[in-house]
């Protein structure tokens, strides 16, 4: 064959070869692998719009966020065959019904957790958490003096580095009385936590915190489990002379026919105990949570008025007095201060770590801040002030445990304190926090991506020197 | 060792930067002023590698090795920059072996050719320090629209791979049998 065209042909193929490579690239490792507890989201950011407003006795935020359906409902049982069959499990990514609540979720700290105003949530994410790849084995959290015998514990939860000896070791938990030290001296996040279900139909949000595990304020939860063990049946069903029912049918709840001004809740207002004579039909659902509502320090945040979907956006607003008296499980407002929250959004049928959160962000009380609270008088804030939008991210698999690891470059900023904002946006955290759930996988493919491209070049080098060479 | 790597980046990026610069004058001109350029090419391009050669091995002990090869971003400078160190070898060896008389021949071509496969790796290598320098620049969004996330780790799956080592095997063979055969 002609020199000339063998050399340009040569010359040709290494360019089409680069450019399949181009073209495919990053093709053929990433994907679903619920073994590993592994879901991609379609999208891997949204957007939320958040502000605030203060009186002096009270603070309210008020959050926007786009969701395709208002995610109503929690777990349900179906009447299905003769008996009460449940749906609505944690499992990894979106349901295929709509029987998990929608939620979004508020951190706020007031400057005694200082790693949180620059790396915000991702400090509470350590090891072994539920939902995680590496999740800690139940019966193990079980068995734990601490997480298990005295805080009644059966996964891993959010939890701040220095409750750990070792930040790495969900296990390692600090003696109690550090654990008090560090509660008394402030080391711990607030967790506001409005729950589309459990919480928004009696006019709540969760008072939680994090510290050493996710857990709720002293009081009562909003919630029960509607299930007789013994009978194998719910315990409480809709009082058909205040409802008009018994149970709803499960195709109106998937198909929305029961929406958001219907009654598709247990409450003490639309409850009466389960009657197993009536002719339960195929079809059947009942809630398996029954909604009451919160007590005690965990009642602190409410709802000014239902949060409500419309037009393809929630639309919730929380109220908490600035000061609720309990320094020890809330962060308090005042005025003048300036104070660090993070958010989160779950949505479309999604739980556990299937969530967009946000970087952190200030909120000022008469203070420069990201976020301005506009003080107002009367019963109610005007909301006049613009919102202000953030970009929520999923966060992937990435913790603490290895971002101050030396497998993290970044590691010497965490050691300066620079906030994971000046290195990092949103859409590269997201992207990144997925590479790490096929860390081997990819590391392997790219590898042989780069030798195998090295060799074409010293391969088609060799062939074209040699050519000329002889010429 | 990041100032010394930074410090030393110019360096490549300046010399390969000009030997492209040569090769596109050469490869459109044959005229004196491109032939007297063209004389220093070969120089040019191996003080070039053998800089971006040191350049490379005082980026890659930065970080510890286990950090930059989990991180995407670091994934992908690496594999960008072994490429361009080999793309500009293949510049070399032809310039080297070929002499001035190659710019009458193919050689024209792949000189244009590899020299511009060439000056793209090293934009994108340049670009992708930007990037781990915390500065990134609006060429990555060019990538982006153009199919490259350059979040996401540049791999190509085993059938690209495949194409790789059969373009490269396709090389070596053709070396190998124009060694064998006898000039005409």
């Amino acid at each position: 064959m002609d020199r000339s065209v063998t050399s340009l042909g040569l010359l040709g193929a290494a360019l089409g070869a680069l450019s399949l490579v181009w073209i495919n690239n990053g093709q053929g490792v990433v994907g679903d692998d619920h073994d590993r507890h592994i879901a991609i989201p379609n999208e891997l950011v949204m957007p939320i719009q958040v502000r605030a407003a203060y009186d002096g006795e009270r603070i309210l935020f008020q959050y926007r966020w786009p969701a395709e359906r208002p995610g109503i409902h929690m777990d349900v049982y179906r009447y299905e065959g003769g008996e009460w069959v449940k749906y609505g499990e944690d499992i990894p990514g979106a349901q295929e019904h709509p029987f998990l609540e929608d939620r979004v979720a508020m951190m706020v700290d007031d400057g005694s957790v200082p790693e949180f105003s620059r790396y915000g949530g991702y400090i509470a994410i350590g090891d072994g958490l539920d939902g995680m790849t590496d999740a800690a084995d139940e019966d193990e959290v079980e068995a734990h003096p601490w997480m298990g015998a005295a805080r009644k514990q059966d996964v891993v939860t959010k939890y701040l580095p220095q409750t750990r000896k070792h930040p790495g070791e969900w296990g390692s938990v600090v003696a109690e009385e550090r654990l008090n030290a560090q509660r008394e001296a402030g080391y711990f996040l607030d967790f506001w936590h409005w729950r589309g279900h459990r919480g928004n139909v009696m006019g709540f949000a969760d008072d939680q915190y994090i510290a050493d595990i996710r857990g709720g304020d002293s009081g009562r939860s909003g919630w029960s489990t509607n299930w007789d063990a013994d009978g194998k049946h719910p315990k409480f069903m809709y009082d058909p002379a205040r409802t008009g029912r018994h149970a709803n049918k499960w195709d109106d709840l998937v198909s929305g026919r029961v929406g958001q001004d219907d009654i598709y809740y247990l409450s003490p207002d639309t409850m009466v105990e389960f009657d197993p004579d009536p002719a339960w039909q195929e079809g059947d659902t009942l809630p398996r949570r029954l909604v009451r509502n919160y007590e005690g320090s965990r009642a602190d945040i409410l709802t000014a008025g239902r949060g409500r979907w419309e037009n393809g956006f929630w639309e919730v607003t929380l109220e908490r007095l600035m000061d609720t008296g309990n320094p020890l499980e809330d962060k308090i407002f005042r005025e003048g201060g300036v104070y660090d929250i993070a958010m989160a959004v779950h949505r479309h049928a999604t739980g556990l770590r299937w969530h967009y959160v946000s970087l952190p962000l200030t909120v000022g009380l008469g203070r420069e801040a990201t976020v301005i609270a506009e003080r107002f008088a009367g019963a109610a804030p005007a909301w006049n002030q613009p919102w202000h939008t953030v970009k929520l991210f999923y966060p992937g698999q990435v913790n603490w445990p290895l971002l101050i690891s030396q497998r993290h470059a970044g590691k010497p900023m965490i050691e300066r304190g620079v906030p994971v904002k000046h290195y990092h946006n949103e859409d590269q955290l997201a992207r990144y926090g997925i590479e790490i759930e096929f860390d081997e996988q990819i590391r392997a493919q790219w590898r042989l991506t780069l030798l195998a491209g090295l060799f074409m070049f010293v391969g088609v080098g060799f062939g074209l020197t040699r050519l000329q060479r002889k010429n | 060792m990041a100032p010394y790597h930074h410090l030393l980046a110019h360096f490549p990026i300046a010399l390969l930067s000009l030997a492209f610069f040569i090769i596109l004058m050469r490869g459109f001109s044959s005229g004196e002023l491109a032939q007297r350029f063209d004389a220093v090419l070969p120089y040019l391009l191996l003080l070039g590698l053998t800089v971006g050669l040191v350049t490379l091995a005082t980026g890659l002990i930065i970080w510890p090795s286990e950090a930059t090869t989990t991180s995407p971003m670091g994934r992908n400078k690496i594999l960008i920059s072994v490429w361009m160190i080999a793309c500009w070898g293949v510049v070399l060896a032809l310039r080297w072996r070929g002499g001035q008389e190659l710019w009458s021949g193919p050689g024209r071509a792949l000189m244009l050719g590899f020299g511009t496969m060439g000056m793209v790796l090293l934009a994108t290598t340049g670009t992708l320090g930007g990037h781990l320098l915390g500065s990134p620049s609006r060429l990555t969004g060019l990538f982006r629209e153009i199919g490259w996330e350059v979040y996401h780790t540049y791999y190509a799956p085993d059938w690209v791979l495949l194409v790789l080592l059969a373009v490269g095997a396709a090389g070596v063979a053709v070396g190998l049998f124009s060694a064998r055969k006898p000039a005409t």
